[in-house]
């Protein structure tokens, strides 16, 4: 028989423990809680006969433990080599009994709440028309067939990726957790949906978790978050961008309905056409009133040119009954100018010689051929006909029958 | 109509319709250009019609230990 060292023997029995078996759930009263060095946690768990210790690491406790709760934990069977110590080495812990879990989640609500996780200020808006839509459920759930169903029924030619996570029980926490991881990281999604059916507040505890609830607080992907049938509001549905009331809801909530973008569609292209046409209808009246217009003004103007034309017309018809009128009268005139003519100038060059022959007998002339004289004074121009209307010094002249002779008076 | 380069974008097409008639809507069209936005938005909303009368949808199961992707066709209503 092989003899070991106690370390082997412990080193063994801790292999054996750990291997043998698969991760077992125990669930029991918690006594003796406590933390050590900040980072291991200590508890035993008890029912009314036996107990148990437990040992776990701090990170990997999600809620609040306190003595005389009554949990579930998941993990192993386990051996300290030192001590040689049996225990459980816990992984995961779960509330049981409605008033540890409310007490729990009402802790940890006004915690988060504090932090800002659920102000609605961050809250994003979805996109409007999403293809590429990531969904985190289990796929046993009635809830993936619903939300496929309703997405189906309302929209078209979309990706749903669906990463496939327990919603309840052990490593529901850590799956949901790391479904968000995957899709900020692989960022194919325009948006995601968290969902799952309803249940107790057991059941929902990953949905109540401080974990899942900081990587719906951490994703840039918008998340609607719908379980179903829940008057209660659990804490990823209070950080989700939208809740939902069920799983089909939450598919509601994400998709339009194709039928009224279609007909939304086909509403802006017949207003399209119907713009168009008052457009142009509105252009052609435009169009034919300036023509009408311009016709008129042409037409106006061509009136009044005739009228015009048709007043000189008048005028002119007028203007040659007067010429024509005017012009027998001066024919007639000349006419008898012509006649008159002959007689009138036989008159007036016997009248002429008449005169003449006057004008001989008047003129001073034959007294001068009978010698006589006429004295005129030169300065005064005037014909002398007394002594004193000369004095000396002055020029005369006296005309002859013939010639004249000027003298100056002593 | 989306070039045949660019991937159809269901969004900014229907944003461009949207955008086409609310132009309309505004009135002030020039007549050239208008005919030529007319016709491009009846191609848009045929487009877009087309798309929604896609019948299948895709679902891709991640396979969350791997991370990588498998890509299934299944109907979607089970």
């Amino acid at each position: 028989m092989k003899v070991y060292s106690v370390s082997e023997f412990n080193q063994t029995i801790k292999a054996y423990l750990e291997e043998g078996m698969m991760d077992v759930a125990v669930q029991g009263e918690v006594t003796g809680y406590r933390k050590a060095k900040d980072k291991l946690i200590y508890f035993e768990l008890k029912d009314d006969k036996s107990r148990v210790l437990c040992f776990m690491m701090v990170w990997d406790l999600k809620t609040i433990l306190e003595d005389g709760m009554e949990i579930r934990v998941y993990g192993k069977p386990s051996l300290f080599v030192g001590s040689g110590g049996f225990h459980l080495r816990v992984k995961e812990i779960e509330l049981v009994g409605a008033g540890a879990l409310r007490k729990a989640l009402e802790k940890l609500k006004l915690k988060l709440e504090k932090e800002g996780l659920f102000a609605i200020e961050r809250k994003r808006a979805l996109p409007r028309f999403p293809f590429k839509i990531g969904l985190i459920t289990s796929p046993d759930a009635a809830a993936y067939h619903d939300v496929l169903r309703i997405l189906k029924n309302r929209w078209a030619g979309m990706t749903v990726y669906f990463y496939p996570v327990s919603v309840q029980g052990f490593g529901a926490i850590k799956q949901i957790a790391e479904a968000f991881n995957y899709f900020n990281h692989t960022r194919e999604v325009e948006v995601i949906i968290l969902t799952r059916g309803g249940g107790s507040l057991e059941d929902l505890q990953a949905f109540n978790a401080e974990e899942v609830a900081r990587a719906v607080f951490a994703s840039k992907i918008p998340v609607v978050c719908g379980v179903g049938h829940e008057r209660d509001w659990t804490v990823a549905d209070l950080v989700a961008d939208q809740r939902a009331s069920t799983p089909s809801n939450a598919a509601e909530r994400i998709v339009p309905d194709k039928r009224e973008i279609i007909s939304e569609i086909v509403y802006l292209a017949d207003r399209l056409e119907e713009l168009l046409r008052q457009d142009l209808s509105a252009k052609n009246l435009t169009i034919s009133t300036a023509v009408s217009r311009m016709e008129q003004g042409i037409a106006n103007q061509r009136s009044k040119v005739m009228i015009t034309i048709t007043h000189f017309k008048g005028f002119f018809q007028h203007f040659l009954s007067l010429l024509e009128g005017r012009g027998k009268a001066i024919i007639e005139k000349i006419v008898r100018l012509k006649s008159g003519a002959g007689f009138l100038l036989e008159q007036w060059q016997a009248k002429i010689q008449e005169e003449e022959r006057v004008l001989k007998t008047l003129s001073p002339q034959a007294t001068l051929d009978r010698g006589y004289s006429i004295t005129r004074n030169l300065q005064a121009r005037k014909i002398l006909k007394d002594k004193d209307e000369v004095q000396s010094g002055e020029r005369i002249s006296t005309r002859l029958k013939r010639g004249e002779i000027e003298s100056i008076i002593k | 109509m989306p070039s045949k380069q660019k991937k159809f974008n269901f969004t900014e097409t229907f944003n461009e319709l949207e955008k086409i008639t609310e132009k309309f809507e505004s009135g002030n069209i020039d007549l050239d250009q208008g005919l030529q936005e007319f016709e491009r938005g009846l191609a848009l909303a045929s487009e877009l019609k087309k798309k929604l009368q896609e019948v299948e949808n895709k679902v891709r199961v991640i396979k969350a230990k791997f991370k990588d992707l498998e890509e299934t066709e299944e109907q979607s209503d089970k």
